[in-house]
């Protein structure tokens, strides 16, 4: 009897367990292939992609829609106040509660590199399609390791490399452990690392399905500008080569020109997003970005070049006279042209090629790579020569101002070139009748870990 | 004991049976003594002297002085009168003759014995004696009036009795005058009545009323926990028991308001609009935190609003852990145990009826304290007399600025037209017109209009009828209940029939059947048009009739058209439909009528397997079904507004092209919701006492599922005549992202969608329990508990989806301690303690890793997005409660009442931690929080005048206090600041139901609102983002303490009833200034604060400035609904019910064929007498929108009228 009560007993719990094992309708587990298929689909846009602060530091363009000249004298010291005037009396670390490039590249990270990392060697699926699933999350979050990595601490310097402070390498999803903060040259290696797997794995397509998926050429591609930062330009020049063999297509702005130079297209719906030819992986902050910015004096008077077809040539197409930071004599971007301003697009190899091309003492060759890009972006165009590397880079850097202007990207390069010293770009901007300089060293370079980050974890000292 | 006057000549004595008894035994004794000592004194002459002399010593003087054995019969001695004795040698016959003289004694000699006897009736007396005898009949009832069948009714010293039948009634033989009757029944005080000639030779039947032994406790002597039915003396943890006596006091629609006030712990508050019921605070954050309610046994997913009052026979409330372990997983929010009526009279069908109307006042629609009409004019003519002279020199065309919005269709204001006719040409329309056109406006009064024409005084009919019957074998019982609800607005109506058949079937002697089913039939119909039924969406100062009594027409808020704009625009144009609005126009139309069916059945079994031990199955399925149907006709402002907004033109002119995207006609929308639960339990029980040894257990199993499903739907372009739709509609087109503009309107038209599904939810609990209670020879008793309870959270390590609870708990009656018996005052007295661990469970969490479908906009591939991280560790909360508490009765019972003490902490709450965002997250809902809840909780009972007769006097105090602190010890801040500061958040160290607020530093030189930070500068910065620091913390919007005030008076079958509450220890925050209502005078009634705004002139205030001296400022607009300067005490105390009741006579209830009648008013909502806060007319309850900034309008006063009878 006794034996019967427990064995009723046993049964009885085992059943009651078995009974409340049900699965929810309307939500989706991670159990197959195609589960992480639904994944790797992921919509690389937002925040995560956000480099607006690092577009204003070097002086591409103003904050939007902020009436500067109050900015400048009034009494709010902002982050904007801060990035305009240089002010490295400012702590902005108070500013800085949250961040949410921060947030968002760590969240890609987690939830989509990671989780594709690890969940394709549990799951059940085609081997080979899930060997390519992990290729996908390892060169991902080698990617947005670097963008973290150029962002929250000093570019890569083979010196101080192992000593400067770098930011959390996370490959895992443990919440209850703390993400230590590794040294910039740790940050370096690991990318690498995760790179040099996904590409062992030898699974990634020459061109993915679309450009939010990850294809070889943008294994390449991040591989190139990692080992570029690390001054490996041989290196990079050998990666870069592999990406470009895949997809050279540059982004052409002639057919918007009146027959019988090109085609006249109008502007708006020119550049199409995801599925302009000239990605290589497509990410963006926001779909129409630019959209009503303006550029700063120095783009209008030094960067662009005479006779580009955006400034020069399209009218109000793209830039209307007016503004909304209330300066004069400048314009303001109209829009109607989806960016890439968060992923990889030909451009940049291409300018990544010629650095290294001049790296390397190819001078006319590199110049034959930066006049590939003019020659689609003003009209009339004339090719431009070099004598030297210092003109050389010189060329290279005006070029990629104007090529990478809005997106923020060129604060990388500028970060990077700056740090090396050999062909640095002076930061120095004429606003209302001063003059602002922004050093080479400044602590400005390196932004703050957000307090919603050092609150939570000690390790994550400034790096500036 | 009731003694009566003593009528008849003869003395009566009436003897307590003891002393009676000692009297024998002294007559024996002498009779052997006198027999020892006499034997030579025989045929002596006797000589007694002596004054007040009893019977028994001149019988002793006799029997000394002759040595003749005295037999006396001892009834003889029972005489107190005293013999004044003067005898001198008398003989023994002559010393008899003289001392029995006028005593009703016979005596004998016989040899040498006396023999006394009383004296033997001759024919004569005992004919006498036979008239004088007689017949007494009745009826018993109880307290309540109903007849008790079964009682006993006897002749004391005598076997002559009887017992009460079906009825009550009873009959005695042979009682005379002199005779005492006892009434007598088990659990009643009995009743004695001495019978005299008056009583017998009244008509009427004797009516004889018992009073339960501890009937003013309002306790029974069984505790129904769902589960198990508990002697009260066994019971270990905090129950409050309320019984139908209780309960019907007064009339209530929801169960709820009943509890408030009588049960300690149990508060009723507003939390952020809601009205929310907690039994001692809240503790968790996410998970489920609604009491449970257990109907006969089950738990109910229904509403509490499908009880019906009257068919409750009590309600258990369990409050701490000892008892909730009963319910486990869903007890750690209290839970209240309802037990339906049942017919227990054998052998009698009982009818009841009752019959109540609840007639409710208007809406008081000044406690939203808005400006009034005149106000209002005043107001807008400040403003409008300012904007068109230039305002203040920003426009230099004021006229074609406001024509050129006329022609946009923004909304204007009968008093801005009014300037604008006025300043366009003065010449047509003077001052003097418009200032006559002015206080013609303030004669207006919006508000009243409406309410004269489109609010009827609101009632709620409830009648019940149940009908009872019990045949020993078999009982039925079918309730049915009628609630009809005319809402307080023309053609709105609630109705609701309930209908129950309860029965139960003692099939064989160790089997009993019961069952139930339940069915409750909604049917309600609703106005659509929310603007319609609602006075403030129109300026207050217009009319609702033109001068000749027809409808006028206006312009309602949130339109995008005004008048001059439909007249010269939209009604010109065919392709167009009016927009012409006015209330009762669309009251007559558009409606949603919506359709309830929820029904419950049940089945169970009681099978005896062996003395004490039982077995148990039970099932209840419950199916709730509901359907919402709404039907905007085509004529219906909502329909002709959609189709206008839909109306799009291509082509150019003249040649336009137009298209309804809206097909024309009617909308009907659909929305049916289905949830199917059942609950399936298996129980054994033990109970059985072994001389001083006392068990009582059970154990079982129980399966629960519960599921919800709907899905919604809406078809235009329908006609009700034909019976068509019109399915050609394009909501690809219809629902780009921009939406489309029509292109009379400046305006977007909103979205429009085919319809939904309302996801599945389906849940699943399984539990095994058991528990045993052991009592020591009624005093002392332990109690333990343990189960293990199951719930489906999604993913969890099967080790954590179980949670095993358990509890414990002990009591010791003190007062049936022998050496207690002598401390008089004490009736009862009993100590209790109890602990044990509840669970609760957030079942929307899960451990899995879990992504959301969606669609890259990108790419238009399906992707998903990882929305729940993995948490292998997420577990159940778990409360564990400590509960010591006291019973007690003083007295003679007439104080009574409980102290508890407990304290309730929870730990593992599922709340939001914040991670470094490198996690991946910035924060993470896992088991991080603790809360604890702590408090005292005294009921109190006294009877100041105890009822001694059936219509004496009584009167009762009950009072209730519950004094409730929460404190959360352990959590990451949840939420953001601002939500936080609204009380919707939870910070570490603090409340749950916090406020927090930012400090108030007065208005600068402009008007504008100023702010004070942590480190003590004032200005108009932001604070609101960013360093906490910068806030204070305010109180909580919960109440910490309540007090229940409940006096019952009653006299000759009046009793009047009222029922007080205390609230207090919160705070709240009058209604912040919102600034858009501020800015400048729309075509509504403004708040009343904009009177008291900001003016050069009027610099004292802290209201900001309104319309010309509006400054607007959005840090202003944003911090101050969290400015501490609105901060008031709530404390309040309200009559929540008067009541009075009148009992009518059974004399006259009997004429019409019942047995009791009673008849009822009730007043409730009554406004509060008193509030801590002075400054302001408004209902504290009812609180304010958070949205529009104004206040609610509180329940209007009502009365309800009723009556109730049995039969």
């Amino acid at each position: 009897m006794k034996w019967l009560a427990i064995i009723f007993l046993v049964l009885s719990l085992s059943a009651c367990n078995k009974y409340t094992d049900i699965t929810p309708k309307g939500k989706a587990l991670i159990l197959t292939q195609a589960d992480l298929e639904l994944l790797a689909n992921k919509q690389y846009s937002g925040s995560a992609f956000e480099f607006r602060a690092m577009s204003i530091l070097i002086n591409e363009q103003y904050p939007q829609a902020v009436n500067i000249s109050n900015l400048i004298n009034g009494t709010v010291r902002n982050l904007n106040y801060t990035l305009i005037t240089y002010d490295e009396s400012i702590d902005r670390f108070a500013l800085a509660v949250t961040d949410g490039t921060y947030d968002g590249l760590y969240s890609i990270i987690t939830n989509v590199a990671s989780t594709l990392v690890d969940k394709s060697d549990e799951v059940s699926g085609n081997p080979q399609a899930l060997k390519q699933l992990k290729a996908e999350g390892l060169v991902i979050r080698a990617f947005m390791h670097y963008y973290l990595v150029n962002i929250y601490a000093k570019a890569f310097d083979p010196a101080t490399a192992a000593t400067d402070g770098g930011v959390p390498y996370v490959t895992d999803m443990e919440f209850g452990k703390v993400n230590e903060k590794v040294s910039v040259k740790a940050v370096y290696e690991n990318m690498l690392a995760d790179l040099d797997a996904a590409i062992a794995l030898n699974s990634l397509p020459d061109r993915p399905k679309n450009n939010m998926r990850v294809g070889k050429g943008l294994a390449y591609a991040v591989k190139a500008k990692i080992l570029m930062a690390m001054r490996d330009y041989a290196g990079a020049l050998e990666a870069v080569n592999v990406t470009l063999a895949l997809n050279s297509t540059l982004e052409d702005h002639r057919p918007l020109l009146p027959p019988p130079i090109g085609t006249s297209k109008p502007f708006a719906g020119f550049r199409t997003g995801l599925t302009s030819p000239d990605n290589i992986f497509y990410a963006y902050s926001a779909s129409s970005w630019p959209f009503l910015v303006s550029p700063t004096y120095e783009i209008i008077n030094n960067f662009y070049e005479p006779g580009n077809i955006f400034k020069n040539l399209l009218g109000t197409q793209v830039y209307v006279r007016t503004n909304n930071v209330g300066l004069t004599d400048i314009p303001e971007f109209n829009g109607g042209y989806p960016q890439n301003t968060g992923g990889i697009t030909t451009s940049d190899l291409y300018l990544v090629k010629a650095e290294c091309l001049i790296r390397g003492g190819q001078i006319s060759a590199a110049l034959e790579l930066i006049n590939q890009i003019r020659m689609r972006r003003m009209y009339p165009y004339t090719a431009v020569t070099a004598a030297n590397d210092v003109d050389a880079m010189a060329i290279l850097q005006k070029t990629a101002r104007i090529e990478l202007l809005y997106s923020g990207k060129s604060f990388f390069d500028i970060k990077r070139w700056n740090r090396e010293g050999k062909y640095p770009v002076t930061m120095q901007k004429v606003l209302l009748s001063k003059t602002y300089t922004l050093s080479p060293t400044s602590p400005l370079w390196v932004f703050p870990f957000p307090q919603s980050a050092t609150q939570f974890n000690t390790t994550l000292t400034q790096n500036y | 004991m009731q003694k009566y006057p003593f009528k008849y000549g003869m003395a009566f004595l009436c003897l307590p049976p003891k002393l009676l008894r000692i009297m024998k035994l002294i007559l024996i004794i002498l009779t052997i003594s006198l027999v020892q000592v006499s034997a030579s004194t025989f045929g002596q002459k006797i000589s007694i002297r002596g004054n007040n002399t009893t019977l028994e010593s001149a019988v002793k003087q006799l029997r000394l002085q002759t040595g003749f054995d005295f037999i006396v019969d001892s009834e003889v001695f029972q005489s107190t009168a005293k013999l004044n004795l003067q005898m001198q040698n008398v003989t023994l016959d002559e010393a008899l003759k003289s001392i029995f003289k006028g005593h009703n004694v016979d005596y004998s000699i016989e040899g040498n014995s006396v023999v006394i006897t009383k004296k033997k009736r001759s024919l004569l007396e005992t004919f006498v004696d036979k008239f004088s005898k007689t017949k007494i009949s009745g009826k018993i009832l109880d307290e309540k009036g109903n007849p008790m069948p079964g009682a006993t009714v006897k002749v004391k010293g005598t076997n002559i009795g009887s017992w009460t039948g079906v009825g009550g009634d009873f009959m005695v033989q042979d009682v005379k005058p002199g005779d005492i009757m006892v009434f007598s029944f088990v659990g009643y005080q009995s009743k004695e009545i001495e019978v005299t000639n008056e009583l017998i030779a009244r008509s009427d039947r004797l009516i004889v009323q018992l009073i339960m032994i501890n009937a003013n406790l309002q306790e029974v002597t069984v505790v129904n926990t769902g589960y198990q039915q508990l002697k009260r003396e066994k019971v270990t943890g905090a129950i409050v028991t309320l019984d139908s006596k209780e309960i019907e006091k007064r009339n209530t629609i929801n169960l709820f308001d009943n509890l408030e006030g009588t049960v300690p712990g149990l508060i009723r508050s507003r939390e952020r609009g809601n009205l929310t019921t907690t039994i001692r605070g809240t503790s968790t954050v996410s998970a489920n935190r609604s009491i449970l309610v257990v109907v006969d046994g089950f738990p109910i997913e229904g509403s509490v609003d499908d009880l019906n009052p009257y068919d409750i026979e009590s309600i258990n409330v369990l409050k701490d852990a000892a008892a909730a372990a009963i319910y486990g997983a869903r007890a750690a929010n209290g839970v209240i145990v309802v037990t339906t009526k049942s017919a227990k009279e054998k052998n009698k069908t009982s009818v009841e009826f009752s019959a109540n109307v609840n007639y409710f006042q208007k809406p008081d629609y000044s406690l939203m304290n808005l400006l009034s009409p005149s106000q209002q004019v005043d107001f807008e003519s400040s403003y409008f007399d300012w904007f068109f002279k230039g305002a203040g020199g920003q426009l230099s065309n004021p006229i074609s600025y406001f024509e050129s919005t006329l022609a946009l269709g923004s909304v204007y204001t009968p008093v801005q037209w009014a300037y604008y006719q006025n300043t366009k040409n003065p010449a047509t329309y003077s001052r003097d017109q418009l200032n006559q056109q002015l206080d013609a406006y303030r004669q207006n009064n919006f508000i009243d209009e409406f309410k004269e024409n489109a609010l009827p005084n609101r009632s709620v009919q409830q009648y019940n009828v149940a009908i009872r019957s019990n045949n020993g074998r078999s009982q039925n019982s079918l309730v049915l209940n009628y609630k009809a609800d005319n809402n307080g607005i023309i053609n709105e109506y609630n109705r609701q029939l309930n209908i129950f058949y309860k029965g139960s079937f003692n099939v064989a002697k160790w089997l009993d059947l019961d069952y139930g089913v339940n069915g409750v039939l909604g049917y309600a119909k609703t106005h659509n048009n929310v603007a319609a039924t609602d006075p403030t969406y129109v300026s207050s100062y217009q009319n609702m009739f033109n001068a000749d009594g027809s409808r006028a027409y206006y312009t309602p808020l949130f339109s995008n058209y005004n008048a001059y704009f439909n007249t010269n625009i939209i009604e010109k144009d065919p392709n167009l439909r009016s927009l012409k609005f006015n209330n009762l126009d669309e009251l007559e139309r558009d409606y949603i009528k919506s359709n309830t069916f929820n029904t419950r059945y049940y089945v169970g079994m009681n099978i005896k397997l062996l003395p004490g031990l039982s077995f148990s199955p039970r099932f209840q399925f419950e199916d709730n079904k509901r359907d919402v149907n709404g039907y905007s006709e085509a004529e219906s402002y909502t329909m002709r507004l959609l189709t206008n907004q839909y109306t799009v033109r291509t082509g150019t002119a003249p040649n336009y092209a137009y298209q309804n995207m809206v097909p024309l006609g009617g909308r009907i929308t659909n929305n049916s919701i289905r949830s199917p639960s059942y609950t399936a339990r298996g129980q054994a029980d033990y109970n059985r006492d072994f001389g001083k040894h006392g068990f009582s257990a059970i154990a079982g199993l129980e399966f629960r599922q519960t599921l919800t499903s709907g899905r919604t739907g809406t078809q235009y372009g329908y006609n009700d005549q034909l019976q068509t739709v019109n399915n050609l509609i394009d909501y690809r087109s219809i629902n780009t992202s921009a939406g489309i503009r029509p292109y009379w309107s400046s305006y977007y038209s909103p979205a429009i969608l085919p319809g939904s599904i309302n996801q599945e939810v389906k849940h699943r609990f399984a539990s095994a329990y058991a528990n045993l209670t052991y009592t020591y020879d009624r005093k002392y008793n332990v109690f333990g508990s343990v189960r293990k309870d199951y719930a489906d959270i999604f993913g969890s390590d099967p080790e954590f989806r179980g949670r095993p609870l358990w509890s414990a708990g002990t009591s010791w009656v003190a007062s049936n301690e022998e050496f207690m018996k002598n401390v008089k005052f004490i009736d009862f007295l009993k100590v209790r303690a109890s602990y044990g661990i509840t669970g609760n469970v957030d079942l929307n969490a899960t451990s899995y890793l879990v992504a959301t479908a969606g669609i890259n906009a990108d790419t238009q591939e399906s992707n998903s997005n990882i929305s729940t991280p993995p948490n292998a560790q997420l577990r159940w909360e778990q409360t564990a409660s400590t509960n010591i508490g006291i019973d007690y009765n003083l007295f003679k019972n007439r104080l009574r009442g409980t102290i508890d003490l407990y304290k309730k902490s929870s730990k593992d709450v599922l709340a939001t931690k914040k991670l470094d965002p490198s996690e991946g997250w910035t924060s993470l809902n896992i088991n991080n929080a603790s809360i604890i809840n702590k408090g005292i909780e005294v009921s109190l009972g006294y009877d100041w005048f105890k009822q001694n007769r059936v219509d004496g006097l009584a009167i009762t105090t009950n009072v209730v206090f519950t004094l409730n602190k929460g404190k959360v010890t352990q959590a990451d801040q949840i939420g953001s600041n601002l939500t936080v500061a609204q009380g919707a958040g939870y910070v570490q160290g603090y409340s749950p139901n916090s406020l927090f607020s930012i400090p108030f530093a007065g208005l600068n030189p402009q008007g504008v609102q100023q702010w004070s930070s942590a480190n003590g500068t004032v200005s108009a910065n932001a604070l609101l983002t960013g360093d906490f620091k910068n806030f204070v913390y305010s109180g909580v919007t919960t109440p910490t303490r309540t007090i229940g005030f409940n006096n019952d008076f009653s006299y000759k079958g009046f009793t009047l009833g009222v029922y007080m509450i205390y609230n207090g220890g919160h705070v709240f925050r009058k209604q912040f200034y919102r600034f858009a209502l501020l800015a400048q005078p729309g075509n509504f009634p403004a708040p009343g604060y904009v009177a008291n705004s900001w003016t050069p002139s009027n610099a004292n205030t802290s209201v900001p400035g309104a319309g010309q001296y509006f400054i607007n400022s959005t840090i202003a607009q944003q911090h101050s609904p969290v400015s501490d300067e609105l901060i008031r005490p709530a404390d309040f105390i309200k009559i929540r019910t008067m009541v009075l009741n009148y009992d009518l006579s059974q004399r006259i209830a009997r004429k019409i064929g019942a047995n009791n009648i009673r008849l009822r008013l009730q007043v409730n909502n009554l406004k509060a007498i008193w509030m801590k806060q002075k400054d302001l007319d408004i209902d504290l309850e009812s609180g304010s929108n958070y949205t529009t900034g104004f206040y609610n309008i509180p329940t209007p006063v009502s009365y309800v009228f009723g009556l109730t009878t049995n039969f």
